[in-house]
C-alpha cells in the first residue's frame, strides 16, 4: 500500500478510466448501439431538468445560510432607536478615535445615522466572524 | 456558491447549462456507460444517481466547470469523484477532501484523455486501512469477473487496468485493430449490461 505499490482502489481506478477513454474512441454510432439520437437527448434533458430543480433548492439552502448572519443585523438597526444609533456612533467613534464631528452627526439624517449604525454592525459582525475563523492568537 | 461571478476560467451556471444542453447525443450516452459502471458496488446509488448528482452539483456551481473543456470529461470527471467518495465511505473510510483519486499533475479539471499516471489523494492514502483495501480488491476483482470474457477479452482488460491504452494494448496482446476494435465493442456492451446490484449493496 506504501511507496510505489499500487492499490487495488487505484487499480479500480484505472479500469474505470480506461473504459470512459475507449468510450471516447469508439465512433458515435457504436457508442448509441442502436438507440436513436432523439431518445438519448429526450433523457438527458429530463435528466437536466431534474438537475436545475435539485440546483435551485441547492443555491436556496445556502442563499438561506447566508441570510442566517445578516437577518440579526436588519432586526436590530430596524429596533434601534436614531437617538441610539447616534449615541453608539459617538461612542464607537472616540473608542476607535475616529474623526466624526458631533456636528456632523447631528447633521445627518435618521436614516443616514441608522444606515451608518448599520455598516458599523455588520463590520465587527466581520470582524467577529474573522477572529472566530482564525482562533486566538498564539 | 457564486465563486464562478470571479473566476474567468469557470463557466457561468447559465453557461453550464446551455453547455450540458448541446451537449451530444453520444456524449451523453458515453456519459451514461461510464456512470453505469462507476456506480458497480456503491450502496443505494445507481449511474442515473451519479449523472444526477453531477449535473446538479455543476449547475449549481458547486463544481467547476473550466472554460474550454468538453462537456463530456468534465461530466466525467464529476462522476468520478463522487462514485469515489462514496465508495470509499461506503467502506467506512474517513477523508477530509473531496476528491479521491487526482492526476499527478493536475485536478478534478485535468483533462482526461491524457494517459497521465493517476495516483491517491495524501489524505486518501492515510484512509485506505487494510479493510479498505481489502474491500477495494474485492471490487475491483467483481468488475473484472463481470467484464471478463474470452482470453482476448481478459487480456484487454487486464492491461487497461494497468493504466495502457490503445495502441499499447494492442502491441502488448497482439491483437490486431480489428480484434482489439471486437474486443472494445464486446466489453461496451457488457458496461451496458451492469446493474448497480453489486455484491455489497
Amino acid at each position: 500500500m506504501s511507496g510505489g505499490t499500487t492499490s487495488y482502489l487505484e487499480q479500480l481506478d484505472r479500469l474505470l478510466d480506461a473504459c470512459f477513454a475507449e468510450l471516447e474512441k469508439m465512433p458515435d454510432a457504436d457508442v448509441l448501439a442502436g438507440e436513436s439520437v432523439q431518445s438519448v437527448k429526450e433523457r438527458a434533458m429530463k435528466r437536466l431538468e431534474r438537475a436545475r430543480f435539485a440546483a435551485g433548492r441547492l443555491r436556496l439552502a445556502a442563499a438561506k445560510e447566508k441570510q442566517k448572519t445578516v437577518t440579526p443585523l436588519r432586526a436590530i438597526s430596524t429596533a434601534v432607536s436614531p437617538g441610539d444609533a447616534r449615541r453608539y456612533i459617538t461612542r464607537v467613534a472616540q473608542d476607535r478615535e475616529h474623526t466624526l464631528a458631533a456636528r456632523d452627526l447631528a447633521e445627518m439624517s435618521d436614516e443616514d445615522v441608522l444606515r451608518l449604525y448599520q455598516q458599523i454592525r455588520e463590520l465587527e459582525a466581520e470582524d467577529s466572524k474573522r477572529d472566530d475563523d482564525t482562533g486566538p492568537a498564539s | 456558491m457564486g465563486r464562478e461571478d470571479h473566476d474567468p476560467e469557470r463557466l457561468s451556471t447559465e453557461e453550464v447549462g446551455r453547455a450540458l444542453e448541446e451537449m451530444e447525443a453520444a456524449d451523453w450516452k458515453r456519459a451514461e456507460r461510464y456512470a453505469r459502471i462507476a456506480a458497480h458496488g456503491l450502496q443505494g446509488m445507481d449511474g442515473e444517481d451519479l449523472l444526477n448528482q453531477a449535473c446538479t452539483l455543476l449547475l449549481a456551481g458547486n463544481r467547476r466547470f473550466p472554460r474550454g473543456k468538453k462537456p463530456v470529461r468534465v461530466l466525467r470527471n464529476a462522476v468520478r469523484s463522487i462514485a469515489s467518495n462514496a465508495r470509499v465511505a461506503g467502506w467506512g473510510a474517513h477523508t477530509d477532501g473531496d476528491v479521491l483519486v487526482e492526476p499527478e499533475h493536475d485536478n478534478e479539471d485535468a483533462d482526461l484523455s491524457d494517459d497521465a499516471p493517476r495516483r491517491l489523494a495524501p489524505a486518501a492514502r492515510n484512509a485506505i486501512t487494510p479493510e479498505v483495501e481489502a474491500l477495494a480488491r474485492e471490487e475491483f476483482e467483481a468488475v473484472m469477473a463481470l467484464l471478463k470474457g474470452d482470453g482476448a477479452d481478459n487480456e484487454v482488460l487486464e492491461a487497461w487496468a494497468c493504466g495502457m491504452r490503445g495502441a499499447e494494448v494492442m502491441e502488448i496482446t497482439g491483437l490486431s485493430a480489428t480484434d482489439y476494435d471486437a474486443a472494445r465493442k464486446r466489453l461496451g456492451r457488457k458496461i451496458d449490461s451492469l446493474t448497480s446490484e453489486g455484491r455489497k449493496s
